[in-house]
């Protein structure tokens, strides 16, 4: 563990854009391998305060990883680089593999940009959002790793009243449709598409946030009333 | 949005700043996985989950280390960081540097705002800005401003709005509010312009300036903010904050 803070330490003093491309110091370099444990056994004994185990760690380490670290090989590069660690550290890079490079706008078709230039604002949340992943995912696959979205906040109530809204508008209209289309009798308002939106816009909900209504259901037009004369509300019989 | 991600079966982690918020959005969701392949984490998990030896745990108590570690999530495809402060910031600053290959989203983190803490007390120093904040490519941007200018005639102060508006790779357009939810586009540009900049875009735009010795009197000397300057370009590790 302490000989990965070592390799950490190193790699942070040494960062720049290509630090993950070269090997850490004590691959290069047994002599600093050796060093390092030598400090460490010693470290150890000196806390432990018995010349003995002091003397026997440092013969060890001389006769062991000296020894090992003079043959063991690791010329330049012929390290593996990927190297996952089993109990990963905060501090350790994962995995040190080559981040490929963005590709920058001069390399985007002068056509797309100027198509991008003219994207108007979202007018709704949902467009919003879209919008927003439609322009992260484009940086992602041109090889950006850290994007930045950001767009005014909306109150939750916002939200959840155009949610609402948009779902209750196809319930009722799913609703309707299949009671009209049945040729049901009975409260002719159960059966009208107009009186149930009435209802449901005057409800707290809406009061507060009232979206823009749609222009499919504004209220009907004569036209609309002779396509559908079994609609026999009061309400609607007023427009 | 994750749930864009999702569908292109990439599994996304939302990241909070640490476990404590974490505990707040499970008492209020249920669950820290609104979705499938959607979960919810702590960027900063605690040491109690973190530490790798009963050392740690035990010194973890009484130093720094107490707050945890910041531990990336091997199953993850993007991440995407909400609420984290100015404060917050090098923990994310660590977790790209222990999974630098898994793209990061600063969701609504309002960086601009963070940039002018930097470097005041119990803020990150500026070096955060050169060294990882230069390195955040704003993807999409939606950002409004309200102005108001004075007049030497009526109706004397007039109230204005613009937006700078960014959607990658499109470039930073200058929009002016021209009521009912609608805008002009006004100037479009690659580079992203100043604050100071784009108030002068749009106020420009107005076209109501009637001396210009009173309008610049009134605008006040030119100013940026200490990022926006030229002469920090050239500690900045990339431009991509900025283009």
């Amino acid at each position: 563990m302490r000989l990965e803070s070592l390799f950490v330490a190193e790699q942070h003093e040494r960062r720049s854009p290509d630090s993950r491309l070269q090997t850490p110091l004590a691959h290069h370099c047994p002599i600093f391998l050796t060093a390092t444990f030598y400090l460490y056994y010693n470290g150890t004994a000196a806390v432990m305060r018995h010349t003995w185990s002091s003397i026997a760690c440092l013969f060890s380490l001389l006769m062991s990883q000296s020894t090992i670290g003079f043959l063991l090989p690791y010329p330049s590069g012929s390290f593996p680089m990927a190297r996952p660690h089993s109990t990963p550290s905060s501090q350790v890079a994962l995995f040190a593999t080559t981040v490929p490079r963005a590709v920058g706008l001069e390399a985007i078709p002068e056509a797309d940009l100027k198509a991008a230039d003219k994207t108007a604002p979202p007018s709704t949340f949902f467009e919003c959002t879209l919008q927003a992943y439609n322009a992260a995912a484009a940086a992602i696959k041109d090889g950006y790793k850290l994007l930045e979205v950001e767009f005014p906040p909306l109150p939750a109530a916002e939200m959840a009243s155009q949610v609402t809204y948009i779902i209750r508008i196809f319930l009722l209209l799913s609703w309707d449709l299949k009671v009209v289309t049945s040729s049901s009798v009975g409260d002719p308002c159960r059966s009208c598409i107009s009186c149930n939106v009435i209802a449901f816009s005057s409800t707290p909900l809406l009061a507060a946030h009232r979206p823009p209504a749609p222009t499919a259901l504004a209220p009907p037009t004569s036209t609309w009333r002779t396509r559908w004369p079994s609609t026999s509300c009061v309400k609607a019989s007023k427009w | 949005m994750a749930q864009y991600f999702v569908r292109e079966g990439k599994q996304v982690v939302i990241l909070v700043p640490d476990k404590d918020e974490l505990d707040l959005i499970e008492e209020g969701l249920g669950t820290l996985s609104p979705s499938p392949n959607v979960t919810i984490r702590a960027v900063r998990a605690r040491n109690s989950e973190s530490a790798d030896t009963m050392g740690e745990l035990i010194l973890g108590i009484f130093s720094r280390a107490a707050k945890g570690k910041v531990l990336p999530w091997y199953n993850a495809d993007i991440y995407i960081s909400v609420i984290s402060s100015g404060q917050e910031l090098p923990d994310l600053e660590a977790l790209h540097q222990a999974d630098p290959t898994k793209p990061l989203i600063f969701f609504n983190l309002n960086l601009e705002t963070h940039r002018g803490d930097l470097g005041l007390p119990a803020f990150p120093s500026k070096d955060l800005h050169y060294r990882f904040l230069s390195n955040i490519k704003p993807v999409y941007l939606l950002r409004t401003r309200q102005y108001a200018q004075t007049l030497s005639r009526p109706p004397f102060i007039l109230n204005y709005q613009g937006a700078l508006f960014r959607t990658y790779p499109g470039g930073y357009q200058c929009m002016l509010d021209t009521g009912n939810g609608r805008y002009r586009r006004v100037e479009t540009s690659r580079e992203r312009p100043a604050l100071s900049g784009f108030k002068d875009i749009i106020t420009q735009a107005l076209d109501v300036e009637d001396n210009d010795t009173l309008a610049s009197l009134r605008r006040g000397a030119f100013s940026k903010t200490w990022w926006e300057k030229e002469e920090g370009w050239a500690k900045e590790s990339s431009d991509n904050w900025r283009t």
